[in-house]
């Protein structure tokens, strides 16, 4: 049994140090430029998830621009009756 | 931000005279520190449990469970599930342990106060934020 457990290479899980909660808190509110000082946990939780939010939006629409560019479009913009009745 | 205190009875005075248990207690103002000092204080004094869950998150959890059990015993992880948050948002340099000395829950009438009292701490915690959730 012992010699069957040896041939099985399993990955060893590696320790991941990651940062400390707070001190990424820290990171993304001065990135932002907000005094973090005197703000309560609360509200600086969802300030900090408000901030994470706007990026994910941001990284979303910037994703979608290069979506359209690689296509070779430049804009996008809602048809009017003049171009229907070109069509 | 003003600054906000909690009440909390601690044990004053606990001697073995002729025999007897002599005991006292006395209410006590702590200074509440709300700040992202809390949560550095979380992860450094309890970094296995910070590991898995920010400290609101955990008061919040902690929150919900009744101190009372429908027995009519006092739930003693509850209590000190409670103890740990408030603990936290006390700048304290003594550990943990230090601070639960502080108390006595082998008194039911003191207890009582005292779980009135914590109810109290952690409303005033939660009021004390913008954010209402």
């Amino acid at each position: 049994m012992i010699a069957v457990f040896k041939k099985v290479s399993l990955p060893t899980p590696q320790h991941r140090f990651s940062m400390p909660l707070s001190l990424r808190y820290l990171k993304e509110l001065g990135t932002a430029g907000i005094d973090w000082h005197d703000l309560h946990l609360i509200d600086l939780t969802s300030i900090v998830y408000s901030l994470r939010i706007d990026m994910a939006l941001q990284k979303m629409e910037h994703d979608r621009q290069k979506r359209l560019s690689e296509r070779g479009i430049s804009e996008v913009r809602s048809a009017s009756q003049a171009d229907f009745d070109a069509l | 931000m003003k600054k906000l205190n909690v009440s909390l009875r601690i044990k004053t005075r606990d001697e073995i005279i002729d025999g007897k248990r002599v005991t006292e207690f006395a209410d006590k103002n702590f200074e509440l520190d709300v700040t992202l000092n809390a949560q550095m204080r979380w992860e450094q004094k309890f970094p296995a449990q910070a590991e898995k869950e920010e400290l609101i998150v955990y008061a919040q959890r902690v929150e919900k469970h009744p101190l009372k059990l429908e027995s009519g015993v006092i739930s003693s992880a509850a209590l000190i599930a409670k103890m740990k948050v408030l603990y936290c948002y006390f700048n304290f340099d003594f550990p943990f342990s230090d601070f639960l000395a502080m108390f006595d829950l082998s008194l039911p009438e003191y207890t009582k106060t005292l779980i009135d009292q914590i109810k109290n701490a952690f409303e005033i915690i939660n009021e004390a934020a913008s954010e209402k959730n």
